[in-house]
């Protein structure tokens, strides 16, 4: 379903003619057209805003802050769009500020190992130009092609190499934002650990609720002397999940750790030929780093250890060709499955690393009770499962199952003392899941860290805490509602 | 407040068998102290202070009591000692989860039994507690190589200063449902609340480690020497460069010392070690690893006078130059940027001197993007210079408010509470 929160006109009103006179027109969108490509982000979620800017500079920010405080509008942050939790979808309308044109490189500090960058700028470009002094960032969410740094801290983002280097905000050294009051204010510092309390860290993963993030600047690690990526098969999921337990029980702490069943490697084999085996129940895909001796004998390690978990082969990449592929079919997986099926729904929960083989068990009988297929390919590592339902959104009534059949998977993660969401972030999509976890007392605690900020409403309302923390919706009904209404429009639901 | 009221109050408090033992903070007397055993009783003693507008100082192991403004009076101490005790630990989930009062050491040997560590060194030992080295942010040698409490803390369950009970994160080492709440009291000093209990992410331990000393001839070839060997991505857990005299109280060499510290599996070890020879042009020699504990606790004492100043890495030969020319004696963490010093203060009247020079070094590290923060300091000097020197956001003042509505966590620490 789409939201119109107000009917989208040709001529500008008042709150347009303002933000035209701080950015210019060209960089104020407002006819109807304009704004269809910014209602929704990779999620099954619409809603239309009632006018886009397209800042250039923190300074217009502000005064675009002051404004929409002016005319009692709600601002959604966005970044490119790519999050997978209803994040950047303006479910209150108002005003969308869109960080993409805020995208320069401001300063590379080898010496010093830190970049600072403007929110806009895409994480894979960061990484390329590093790559050739010899260094690198170290995030890399699959979406790294196309995510910007600012929705990446916004959401703290993880990425396969999260489990040796951790996620976004332990990279982040300084961020420089707009307050719900217009004010700027720098957090934190271009050294490490500044005096006082890390609100540094209590920003990274806000989701564009506390404010606007206007300027980043990241720690930069050089690159490893020396780098091995394997390819564990297995006949099951569990024999898969076992070793990844196995391996951390070795002492080795692999950079990334990734898993793909049976039901994702039929999708992903035939379109990216990753060189995965197609009658595999399940592949491991291991990336060893550091120095060339210590490299080698860690690999062993990882070795013995899926032997002894019942690893049928084990490959590893001699060139850096192959290397790339194997990542490839990993990177690219959700794209395949977009191409293989009509709709599909991507979950995010996270589970301590040694109630994987159970859980994974009862995530495969949960889909398949529904009648569901469902595909894993996920951060095995970190605990962080993504089943993915696919479904025909054709069939009468089955968002609604779908929705149900996520909710029981969740309800799994949770119970084995896990997590909501390891990497996508609550966003819209996740709120009432949230008193699954924490009690009201903990919730109250979040909406005054909300309130210290500024009115809960000004910046992304109704996104991370549940219906009456500062949001009069429920959302689990805004959901299966947006779902319903929605179904014929979009083919991808994740 | 009267003798009277302080036993009426201190009756107030029976049921939590309140104790006078006699120990000051910041040269000050609390009324009394209560160590409660549970987080429930952490929360039922932080309600009836709330309910009576009564400061609470919250004391780990008293190894860091010295840092942050000087507390205001009146206060009772709510000590973390009773709050010890290991509230799960999953070896191969990698995190554990304990209470505040829990001691490093007793965490590190919990740990050591399977294998594993958290990461951090802060000084002048191991016997701070958890909840300490989170609210003081206070990391070590190993930090810039390794990751601070800060990165480690996976959740947390913390009583606000009205009683109530908050947990945040969990225990799962990835995890982003809902605002870091936990994050927020790392470096607070205490003002948000009291941290009942901890999760931490930790490593498997090194199966190997070595300490190497290299004897560069300056200052700026010691820091350059070690920027490479950083530089090239080897497991070395942290490179420092010791000024002369505290390279004659760690090892009698009165010379600038670059001390590596490598850990990681045997073979690691054994071919950074080769490489770091290759690439020196000094002498390399191993020397004992427990010389890396006597670095830890070179300044440790009540009455010293510590400050650790951050700089960017580019800027530390400059720093520690200017720092050794005001009789500042310490020693670089290279990786991390942060240089640690003892000041030499003679007697009181020198305070204002040294006050004023330390305001003159922080301005010189402020137009560098660094930090000069107090460690460690005797009231005095904590009165005449802020200890951090940052000024506080108005979201943080928001934040307190909210937290801790009646001012009464760590009264004056952060500020506040006029
Ligand atoms: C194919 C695919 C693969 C993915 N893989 C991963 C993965 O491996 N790991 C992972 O963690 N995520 C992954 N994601 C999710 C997504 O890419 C990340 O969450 C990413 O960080 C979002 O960045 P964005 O620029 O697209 O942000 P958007 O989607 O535009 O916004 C995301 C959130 O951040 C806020 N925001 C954006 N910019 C700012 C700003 N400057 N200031 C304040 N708030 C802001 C928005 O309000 C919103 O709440 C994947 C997504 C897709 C489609």
């Amino acid at each position: 379903m789409v939201r119109f929160f107000k009917p989208s006109r040709n001529k500008p009103e008042p709150l347009v003619q303002e933000l035209i006179e701080i950015v210019g027109a060209n960089q104020v969108l407002y006819t109807k057209e304009d704004l269809i490509g910014y209602e929704y982000d990779a999620t099954i979620e619409r809603a239309t805003p009632e006018v886009v800017v397209l800042p250039l500079t923190t300074d217009e920010i502000s005064s675009i802050v002051k404004i929409c405080r002016k005319f009692n509008r709600p601002i959604v942050p966005r970044g490119s769009g790519s999050g997978l939790s209803g994040g950047a979808v303006p479910i209150k309308g108002g005003v969308v500020v869109s960080l993409t044109r805020m995208n320069k490189i401001c300063e590379i500090d080898i010496e010093n190992r830190y970049a600072v960058l403007q929110p806009g700028v895409i994480n894979l470009q960061l990484q390329d130009r590093l790559q050739t002094d010899g260094f690198t960032y170290a995030p890399d969410p699959s979406s790294q092609r196309i995510c910007t740094l600012g929705g990446n801290v916004a959401n703290n983002s993880g990425g396969p190499h999260t489990l040796a280097h951790g996620s976004t905000v332990n990279h982040v050294l300084e961020l420089e934002v707009v307050l719900p009051n217009g004010d700027i204010a720098r957090l934190g510092s271009r050294v490490l650990d500044t005096p006082g309390p890390d609100i540094r860290g209590l920003f990274a993963g806000s989701e564009g609720t506390l404010g606007i993030i206007t300027e980043i600047t990241v720690q930069i690690i050089p690159l490893p002397q020396s780098l091995k990526t394997m390819l564990a098969v297995f006949d099951t999921v569990t024999s898969a999940s076992e070793a990844v337990s196995s391996i951390i029980r070795r002492g080795v702490i692999p950079v990334a750790l990734e898993m793909l069943d049976q039901e994702i490697i039929k999708i992903v084999e035939p379109r990216i030929h990753a060189g995965y085996p197609l009658d595999a129940g399940a592949v491991l895909l291991i990336e060893i780093e550091g120095i060339p001796d210590a490299v080698e004998s860690d690999s062993e390690l990882v070795r013995e250890a899926c032997e002894t978990s019942g690893a049928s082969e084990i490959r590893v990449a001699t060139s850096s060709e192959e290397r790339e592929k194997l990542w490839e079919g990993r990177k690219a997986a959700i794209g395949a499955i977009g191409a293989a099926y009509p709709a599909f729904y991507l979950l995010d929960g996270v589970v301590p690393r040694t109630k994987l083989p159970q859980v994974m068990e009862n995530v495969l009988a949960i889909a398949s009770s529904y009648g569901f297929k469902c595909a894993n390919m996920f951060h095995a590592g970190d605990g962080n499962l993504h089943p993915t339902l696919m479904f025909d959104p054709q069939n009468e009534g089955i968002l609604d199952r779908v929705l149900e059949c996520a909710g029981e998977i969740m309800r799994v993660c949770v119970d084995s003392g896990g997590a909501i969401t390891g990497e996508h972030g609550v966003g819209l999509e996740k709120t009432s899941y949230m008193e699954w976890i924490y009690s009201q007392d903990d919730l109250e605690a979040m909406e005054n860290i909300r309130e210290a900020f500024g009115p809960a409403d000004v910046f992304n309302p109704c996104k991370i805490l549940p219906n009456g923390h500062g949001c009069a919706v429920g959302h689990a009904a805004e959901i299966s509602m947006a779902m319903a209404g929605n179904k014929m429009s979009s083919d991808i639901y994740i | 407040m009267q003798n009277s009221e302080t036993k009426i109050l201190s009756q107030v408090f029976e049921e939590f068998s309140p104790i006078v033992d006699g120990r000051l903070i910041d040269d000050q007397k609390p009324l009394f102290t209560v160590a409660p055993r549970n987080v429930r009783e952490v929360s039922e003693i932080v309600k009836v202070a709330h309910s009576q507008g009564l400061g609470l100082a919250i004391a780990g192991s008293r190894t860091a009591m010295r840092l942050g403004k000087v507390m205001k009076l009146p206060f009772a101490v709510l000590d973390t000692a009773n709050l010890n005790s290991i509230v799960e630990y999953v070896p191969e989930d990698l995190t554990i989860t304990v209470e505040a009062g829990m001691t490093l050491a007793t965490l590190q040997f919990t740990l050591a039994e399977h294998g594993q560590y958290l990461p951090i060194n802060p000084p002048p030992s191991d016997e701070i507690s958890v909840g300490g080295m989170l609210v003081t942010g206070i990391a070590g040698t190993w930090r810039g190589q390794l990751p601070s409490t800060r990165d480690l803390i996976l959740g947390a369950t913390t009583v606000k200063g009205n009683g109530t009970v908050v947990r945040s994160g969990g225990r799962v080492v990835k995890n982003v449902t809902g605002y870091d709440l936990h994050r927020l009291h790392a470096g607070s000093l205490g003002s948000f609340g009291v941290v009942a209990e901890t999760t931490f992410k930790v490593l498997p331990l090194p199966t190997s480690s070595v300490i190497l000393k290299i004897k560069p001839k300056s200052i700026k070839t010691g820091i350059d020497l070690g920027k490479l060997l950083l530089d090239k991505g080897f497991p070395v857990r942290s490179v420092v460069l010791t000024s002369p005299s505290v390279g004659a109280l760690l090892l009698s060499d009165e010379d600038f010392l670059l001390l590596v510290d490598v850990g990681g599996s045997e073979v690691a070890v054994a071919q950074t070690v080769a490489a770091i020879r290759d690439l020196s042009e000094f002498a390399v020699d191993s020397i004992e690893t427990t010389i890396g504990q006597q670095l830890r606790s070179i300044f440790k004492g009540d009455n010293r006078i510590v400050i650790r100043v951050g700089v960017p890495r580019q800027r530390i030969t400059e720093i520690m130059s200017y720092m050794m020319e005001i009789n500042i004696a310490g020693f670089a963490n290279i990786a991390a940027g942060q240089i640690l010093g003892e000041c030499f203060s003679g007697d009181l009247n020198s305070l204002d001197e040294l006050a004023g020079e330390l305001g003159t070094l922080r301005e010189i590290v402020e137009r560098y993007h660094g930090y000069l923060l107090i460690e460690n300091a005797p009231t005095d000097l904590r009165s005449k210079i802020d200890p951090s020197g940052r000024a506080e956001l108005s979201v943080v003042g928001e934040l307190r408010r909210k937290f801790d509505p009646g001012q009464i966590i760590n009264p004056g620490r952060m500020g506040g509470r006029e």
